[in-house]
């Protein structure tokens, strides 16, 4: 009789599980068209980007390098750059990541995929056109803000209809527990079109008066990076990490507390931009504590995604999204820390206006966020295209080239700018001197980039390889078939 | 004392942005979300990615581990 019930449920369990694996396998097959358009459409501007990004870094230490042709001149083209990579690459990477999180955790199938689409579209083509005016010279004064007034309209309405439908999808969730990255994705997608659409109209369309410009514009600069790229990129840490696993996260209860810890800081840090700046000090010091306090959030998911991985550490390097997603969780860790430093009014005297402020930006957009991004991008794209990546070197060398790039640029900007910023309080140097004692430090950020460029290439063939590669049923990464075990210790 | 109408316009935002955090977090509460925090970290997992299974490798190399 024993043996007859227990034959009975494990019939049972088969049924069930062959329920729900064409449920994820239908989840994931209706994401397949718009998450492809947006990681593809993600990587050409990544391209665009880091071709900007060598001619703007080469251009500050060989200025005679590049011909002498107006567009081509450092102004335009770190814009060009910082505009491609934060809304070419990092948002259509978002929309690509984000949806496919959310759409999977909510277990239910894509809904209006034409409206994900055509905004996309319009967002892609809006981006086109804005980075065109800016090689033109019509970009405009403001970091962060500098593609042309005309373009904004049409990228805060397609940026609204992703928003719209990420709540949309949200709505029709078949699971009723929402999952920690969820709460980010949903927040990020509240949070940026209320930033995006606040900063357009008070810094570009109906300027408020003096300061309050600069209060506005540094508040959306910093919010952009902490309410919108950060989330998601910690929405994904938070996802594959213990997916990959197959391991729960340490701590749950830690988890939401990052979350609304994370909501309640993040958004007063940016004035600590302005530190030094003609504007009130109370507004100032609220700055400083926020970004202090930001150290909370910080510390409780550091500790969440250290005790989920350890004891596991030798998994980080059998697993290409493990391995690039664990870089980018340690640096989100160690670049807040710094930011949280930096945001002190004795260090800030020595750091800001000095290229260490460069330093700590691409710590955090690039060694955390891009990072995560690619990790994702591993995890997504065979279970899109139902076939592996073809090729184990490829992704080993896209990691050694990035890794080791982005690690000498930090350092190497972050040393380079310090002494720039001793050098620049100390009135016996003149300021030719401090300038010209920059350009070894410029030429190790060329060299970084270089490195990286050629993981982005690595990376780029990879991803042209896999499409045009044969289908591969029930590899290592697909789902797990009958009687498959994995031996996890 | 002059009030510029960007005044008006930012309290009523900055109001509506508090009301609807206080909204969610009232939300997260009642729904309970707080609650039962064993399940929510064990809610990514399905029958088709279980718990306990590793889930990606480099290509060609499952094999290794699996020894």
């Amino acid at each position: 009789m024993i043996s007859t019930t227990s034959g009975t449920i494990v019939i049972e369990n088969e049924v069930e599980s062959v329920k729900t694996k064409l449920k994820l396998a239908e989840i994931d097959a209706s994401m397949r068209f718009p998450v492809i358009f947006f990681i593809t459409s993600a990587l050409v501007w990544l391209g665009i980007g880091t071709t900007f990004a060598l001619i703007a870094s080469i251009s500050l230490h060989a200025s005679h390098f590049f011909p002498n042709w107006e567009w081509l001149t450092f102004g335009r083209v770190r814009s060009a750059h910082l505009n491609a990579m934060a809304f070419g690459w990092g948002n259509n990477i978002v929309f690509a990541v984000a949806m496919w999180m959310m759409v999977r955790l909510c277990q239910t199938k894509l809904r209006f995929p034409w409206l994900m689409i055509t905004a996309g579209i319009f967002w892609n083509i809006a981006l086109i056109v804005g980075i065109a005016g800016i090689l033109l010279g019509q970009l405009t004064s403001v970091e962060w803000l500098e593609m042309p007034r005309y373009v904004s309209p049409i990228l805060g309405l397609s940026y609204t209809m992703i928003a719209i439908w990420g709540i949309v999808s949200f709505l029709y969730r078949e699971n009723s527990h929402v999952y920690v990255s969820q709460w980010y994705i949903l927040a990020a997608l509240f949070w940026f079109p209320w930033i995006y659409i606040a900063v357009q109209t008070m810094v570009i369309w109906f300027p408020a008066r003096g300061t309050v410009q600069s209060i506005t514009n540094w508040w959306f600069g910093h919010n952009a990076l902490g309410l919108w790229y950060t989330p998601i990129g910690v929405a994904a840490a938070y996802y594959l990490i213990p997916k990959v696993l197959g391991r729960p996260i340490y701590s749950y209860y830690l988890s939401a507390l990052g979350f609304w810890t994370l909501a309640l800081f993040y958004n007063w840090a940016g004035v600590h931009h302005l530190i030094g700046g003609p504007i009130p000090v109370w507004l100032i010091s609220s700055g400083i504590v926020a970004s202090v306090m930001m150290v909370i959030p910080v510390v409780v998911t550091a500790i969440n995604h250290h005790l989920t991985v350890v004891g596991f550490f030798d998994h980080v390097w059998h697993s290409p999204t493990l391995r690039f997603v664990v870089f980018g969780a340690m640096s989100y860790t160690l670049a807040s820390f710094l930011g949280s430093a930096m945001a002190l009014r004795e260090v800030n005297v020595v750091s800001h206006f000095t290229h260490a402020t460069v330093a700590h930006a691409h710590h955090g957009i690039y060694a955390f966020f891009t990072m995560v991004m690619f990790g994702s991008i591993y995890y997504i794209m065979p279970r899109m295209l139902k076939r592996e990546w073809p090729s184990a070197l490829l992704i080993s060398l896209h990691f050694w080239f990035v890794a080791v790039g982005i690690t000498l640029y930090v350092l190497g900007l972050t040393i380079g700018g310090w002494i720039q910023g001793l050098e620049m309080n100390n009135s016996q140097i003149a300021f030719i001197e401090t300038v010209k004692h920059t350009i070894p430090w410029l030429i190790s950020r060329s060299v970084a980039g270089s490195l990286m460029a050629i993981g982005h290439i690595c990376f780029f063939i990879h991803f042209l390889w896999m499409f045009m590669s044969k289908k591969t049923a029930g590899g290592p990464t697909l789902f797990k078939r009958a009687g498959e075990e994995v031996a996890v210790k | 004392m002059e009030l510029s109408p960007y005044v008006l316009v930012m309290i009523s935002l900055g109001v509506l942005f508090f009301t609807s955090a206080i909204l969610a977090l009232y939300w997260c509460t009642k729904t309970g979300q707080f609650k039962d925090f064993e399940r929510g970290a064990r809610s990514i997992f399905t029958a088709e990615e279980p718990e306990g299974m590793q889930t990606d490798f480099f290509p060609g190399k499952k094999e290794k581990i699996k020894k």
